[in-house]
C-alpha cells in the first residue's frame, strides 16, 4: 500500500544544507492508522508531503497504491492529490470566502465531475456542522474549521488520508472531539490514515506508532506490547 | 477545471482586493478610452475630408495639356482625336470633355435675395463640360434657348452658409431652395475692364449641385462654353481637360501611365492635397492614439503589479488549491482569468467612455464654436471594428500583466507554504 525504502529530503538554508529525512524506509498496510510522532523541525511535515505530492526533491523511492511518486507526470499528481488522497493541515487552511459547504466542496472544483453538494451536506452532517454549512470560515470556531477541514480531505473518498498536527491548534476538548472524529471515521472508511502528532491519544488510537528524530524513522511499539 | 468553478474562484480571488481591482480597471478604462477617441476622432475627420470637403472619386483621372511644351513637336493640345485616342485606352469606360470659357465674366447683383437686400458684384469663372460627368442627370443642363443652364459645387453652397451668409448676414440656403434661382451673368466683361470683343449679358439659372461640378465658378453644358467662346474669337476646338472614368480604382495607375507617355498630363492637385491633408490628420491621430498605447502599457504594469501583490498575499489560498489537486493549468486559468476579467470589463468600459466623451466633445463644438463650413454632425467615426479593437486591446494589456503573476503562482512551494 504505501512502500518507502532509503528516503531522504535535504533544504538548503542560509547555515548550509539541511538533512530533514536521513534514508528511511517504512511500510503501511491497507486500512492502517499509523500516528507519526517526532519533535518539531524533526521532517513530519516534510515525509506527510511528500507521500501526498505536494514535495517531490527527494531521494529514493516512495510507492502509494503500486505507483512511484517520482515517475507521475504533472497531470496524474494532481489526479491523485484530487481523489487519492486528503490532507488535514493544523492550520486548518480552509479559504475564507467560501461557505463551510463550498469548501468541503473545493476538491470537486479541481476534479473534472460536477460538484456534489449532497455528498458535501452529508460529511459535513458526520462531523456535525449541517447547520453550519452556509457559514464562512470567520465564523467558525477552530474546531469547527478543522472538522470541515475533515470533511473536505474525505469529500472524494481518497484511499490516504495525511493529517499533520491536526490538533495542533485546538484546545483540549476540541482536540479530543477531532480525534475522536478523525479514529471513528477512518475505522467507518477503512481508509489507510498517517497523523502526525504530540496527543499521545492519537498514538493509542492508532494500529502503529512511528517516531521520526533527527530525519531517522524508529517504530514505537504499542503500549502493552512485549 | 469546469467554467463555473472557475467562474466561482476567479470572482472570489478578485474580490479579495477591490482596491486594487478598481486601480488595475482604471488603467485600463483610460487606456482604451484615449486610444478609442482619438482613432475615432481621426477616423471621423478623414471621413469628412474625403466625402464633404476634399470628396475624390478614385476611378476619375483629369487630364490636362502640359505646362511645359517643347517648341520644336510643337504643343500638345486635347482636340477631338487626343479624346477618342484617350477614351480608348485599356481600363477607361468613358471620357467627358472640359473647356474653360475663355473671356472674363463678371456677375453684377441687385436686388432681393430670399428676402434680403444683396448688392455685389464679383468675377467669375466658367467651365463647360460633357454632361455625363455630373453623373445623375440634371433636368434642363442643355444647351439652349433662355437662361443657360449652371450647375454648382455642393462644397461652394457650403462655404456660402458656413461662412459668406453669416458674415453678411444673409439666410442659410439649401440646394432644393437655389435650383431655378437665376442671376444676370456677363461674359466678356470683369470688374476691371472689358473685352475688345464685346460683351455678352445673359440670364444664368441654377439647374442643380453636383461634387463634379467645379467649385471657384460655375459649371455649363459643354456646347454652351463652346458657343460663348466662338462668339468672342476663342479657341472653341480645344478643350482644357479630359476627365476619365477608370472601369475600377486599380486600372488607374495603368492609365496615368498612358496618359503621361501620350505627352500629356494628369492634374493631381486635389487628390495631392487629399493626400497631404490626410496625411497629417494620420500623423497626428498616430501621435495621440501612441499616448492611448503608452496609458494601455502602463495598465498592463498596473494589473502586473497589483495581481502580483495579490497573488502573493494569497499564497496559503493557491498552496491548498494545489493540496486538492490543483494542476499548473488549473492555477494558470486562475490568475488569467481574474487578470481578462478586470481586462474585459476595463475595455467595454473604456469604449463606453470614448463615446461618452466623442459625444461631450461633439455637443461641446456644437455649443461654444459658431457655425463653420463642412461643419459634421460628429467629429468621430466609431465603426465595430474599432469596438473590438478597444475590447482586445483591454484584453491584450490583461494578459501582459498576467504573465508576471502567473509565473510567480506556478513558482510557489506547497509544501513550503502549507508547512
Amino acid at each position: 500500500m504505501i512502500c518507502v525504502e532509503g528516503l531522504s529530503r535535504s533544504h538548503r538554508t542560509d547555515d548550509g544544507e539541511l538533512r530533514v529525512l536521513r534514508g528511511i524506509s517504512f511500510s503501511v498496510a491497507e486500512g492502517e492508522l499509523v500516528a507519526l510522532s517526532g519533535p518539531s523541525g524533526a521532517g513530519k511535515s516534510t515525509l506527510l508531503h511528500i507521500l501526498g505530492g505536494l514535495d517531490r526533491g527527494y531521494a529514493g523511492k516512495v510507492e502509494v497504491f503500486g505507483r512511484d511518486l517520482a515517475r507521475l507526470g504533472e497531470k496524474e499528481l494532481g489526479a491523485y492529490r484530487n481523489r487519492e488522497v486528503g490532507f488535514v493541515f493544523q492550520a486548518s487552511h480552509l479559504v475564507s470566502g467560501l461557505s463551510a459547504l463550498e469548501n468541503v466542496l473545493l476538491p470537486a472544483y479541481f476534479g473534472g465531475a460536477p460538484p456534489e453538494r449532497t455528498r458535501a451536506m452529508d460529511l459535513l452532517a458526520r462531523v456535525g456542522l449541517a447547520e453550519r454549512a452556509a457559514h464562512p470560515p470567520s465564523r467558525l470556531s477552530g474546531g469547527e474549521k478543522q472538522r470541515v477541514a475533515l470533511a473536505r480531505a474525505l469529500y472524494h473518498a481518497p484511499r490516504l488520508l495525511l493529517a499533520d498536527e491536526p490538533t495542533g491548534a485546538l484546545d483540549p476538548e476540541n482536540a479530543r472531539q477531532v480525534i475522536a472524529l478523525l479514529r471513528d471515521l477512518c475505522r467507518e472508511t477503512r481508509i489507510t490514515a498517517v497523523v502526525a502528532s504530540h496527543e499521545p491519544e492519537i498514538w493509542r488510537a492508532a494500529d502503529r506508532h512511528l517516531r521520526l528524530e533527527e530525519g531517522v524513522l524508529r517504530e514505537i511499539p504499542a503500549e502493552g506490547a512485549a | 477545471m469546469r467554467p463555473a468553478s472557475l467562474a466561482r474562484l476567479v470572482g472570489l480571488g478578485l474580490r479579495r482586493d477591490l482596491r486594487g481591482l478598481w486601480l488595475s480597471m482604471a488603467g485600463v478604462i483610460a487606456g482604451v478610452s484615449a486610444l478609442l477617441f482619438f482613432v475615432a476622432a481621426g477616423l471621423g475627420t478623414s471621413e469628412l475630408l474625403r466625402t464633404r470637403i476634399l470628396p475624390v472619386d478614385a476611378t476619375l483621372v483629369e487630364v490636362v495639356p502640359p505646362s511645359v511644351s517643347l517648341g520644336i513637336f510643337g504643343r500638345v493640345e486635347i482636340d477631338d482625336a487626343r479624346v477618342e485616342e484617350l477614351a480608348s485606352l485599356p481600363g477607361v469606360r468613358a471620357a467627358y470633355r472640359k473647356m474653360r470659357v475663355r473671356v472674363p465674366a463678371a456677375t453684377r447683383y441687385d436686388g432681393s435675395f430670399f428676402g434680403q437686400r444683396l448688392r455685389m458684384g464679383v468675377e467669375i469663372v466658367a467651365e463647360g463640360v460633357d454632361p455625363g460627368l455630373l453623373g445623375e442627370e440634371i433636368p434642363g443642363f442643355s444647351e439652349g434657348e433662355g437662361a443657360l443652364p449652371v450647375v454648382l459645387s455642393p462644397r461652394l453652397l457650403e462655404i456660402y452658409n458656413g461662412s459668406f451668409a453669416r458674415s453678411r448676414g444673409l439666410p442659410r440656403l439649401s440646394e432644393k431652395l437655389l435650383v431655378g434661382f437665376e442671376f444676370p451673368v456677363e461674359f466678356g466683361r470683369s470688374l476691371v475692364g472689358s473685352s475688345s470683343a464685346g460683351r455678352y449679358p445673359v440670364s444664368a439659372r441654377i439647374a442643380g449641385f453636383s461634387p463634379q461640378a467645379m467649385l471657384e465658378g460655375i459649371t455649363l453644358p459643354l456646347e454652351t462654353a463652346r458657343r460663348i467662346n466662338a462668339r468672342f474669337g476663342e479657341d472653341d476646338r480645344t478643350y482644357s481637360a479630359v476627365v476619365l472614368r477608370a472601369e475600377d480604382p486599380s486600372r488607374v495607375p495603368a492609365i496615368v501611365e498612358r496618359v503621361r507617355e501620350l505627352g500629356l498630363e494628369v492634374d493631381e492637385s486635389e487628390r495631392r492635397l487629399v493626400r497631404r491633408v490626410g496625411a497629417a490628420i494620420a500623423l497626428a491621430t498616430s501621435m495621440l492614439s501612441l499616448l492611448g498605447l503608452l496609458v494601455c502599457a502602463l495598465a498592463s504594469v498596473n494589473i502586473a503589479l497589483t495581481l502580483g501583490a495579490s497573488v502573493r498575499s494569497r499564497a496559503v489560498e493557491f498552496g491548498i488549491f494545489r493540496a486538492v489537486g490543483a494542476r499548473d493549468r488549473d492555477l494558470r486559468a486562475l490568475v488569467l482569468g481574474e487578470a481578462l476579467a478586470v481586462g474585459l470589463v476595463g475595455g467595454l468600459l473604456g469604449v463606453g467612455l470614448a463615446r461618452l466623451a466623442a459625444v461631450a466633445a461633439d455637443a461641446a463644438v456644437a455649443a461654444w464654436l459658431p457655425p463653420f463650413p463642412f461643419q459634421p454632425e460628429t467629429f468621430f467615426r466609431f465603426p465595430l471594428w474599432l469596438h473590438l479593437v478597444g475590447v482586445g486591446l483591454g484584453l491584450l494589456a490583461a494578459l501582459l500583466g498576467a504573465v508576471a503573476p502567473v509565473r510567480r503562482v506556478l513558482r510557489q512551494d506547497p509544501a513550503r507554504i502549507l508547512a
